[in-house]
């Protein structure tokens, strides 16, 4: 197949359709975050608890009181992760406790968010110390 | 009652015709060749600050991080997909992506179109 046939082909057009579904899809997707962000900015009940990330974090321990332990994400955000006997907390293949957790750990939690705006965690992974 | 002589059409003029639509379909693909061109060559010179942007983007998220879950935590993440696929979406750069894709997009389509639209090309 040469180059002028390539460009001509079914094949392509059918990746250019692609690409045209994923942008808008993508698009719309972007729009409507935005447009959720900047409408929860201006809700009473949730003005001053907005959180980007919902669904999970992933940072530095700052600040451990069981069962909440404080995490500064990487765009220096705090967010609180709640600890329950559902929690799976793991470190390389080993399942720990949130005993073994220790302020100046690095973990990635990803749960369901809160009423008060805490990430009751799913799962707790205690990662090795992220390059400065 | 009327009286109609017929019309005979002037010698050359099927060929004059015919001449002027070639004429005509030359200019406009010319004028589309030029368009595409430009708009080729602008898209590969906009996709170059793009996909810086899409890949600080992604150095910035925590998009990697919750993806390399999926791989290290698979029975836990699969029982709670509902959680790690928000925690995926939420993190996604869908701005610098939905950018980098449109502009991917306009340059096969210029390609396209200058393939279609020139006789150099074998």
């Amino acid at each position: 197949m040469n180059t002028k046939h390539f460009f001509q082909s079914h094949a392509l057009a059918v990746v250019l359709s692609i690409i045209v579904v994923l942008v808008l899809v993508m698009g719309a997707f972007a729009v409507g975050e935005r447009v959720g962000f900047h409408k929860a900015s201006f809700d009473p009940n949730n003005g001053n608890h907005m959180m980007t990330d919902a669904h999970g974090s992933a940072g530095k321990v700052i600040a451990i009181t069981l069962p909440t332990i404080t995490i500064e994400d990487k765009d220096n955000t705090e967010k609180t992760v709640v600890v329950s006997d559902q929690t799976v907390i793991r470190k390389f293949r080993n399942t720990l406790t949130s005993q073994d957790i220790a302020v100046g750990d690095y973990i990635v939690a990803i749960g369901e968010p809160n009423t008060q705006s805490q990430i009751a965690a799913t799962l707790i992974r205690i990662l090795p110390p992220m390059p400065q | 009652m009327f009286n109609l002589t017929p019309v005979t059409a002037r010698t050359g003029l099927l060929e004059q015709v015919i001449s002027a639509v070639e004429h005509k379909q030359q200019v406009s693909r010319l004028w589309r060749l030029r368009v595409s061109v430009s708009v080729g060559i602008a898209s590969v010179i906009a996709l170059v600050p793009v996909v810086t942007s899409l890949v600080n983007a992604f150095a910035a998220s925590n998009f990697g991080t919750y993806l390399g879950l999926v791989f290290s935590d698979t029975s836990v993440v699969l029982s709670s997909w509902r959680v790690i696929g928000a925690s995926l979406l939420e993190s996604l750069p869908a701005v610098a992506l939905t950018g980098t894709l449109a502009l991917v997009g306009v340059f096969l389509w210029s390609l396209r179109t200058v393939s279609l639209n020139n006789n150099f090309i074998v």
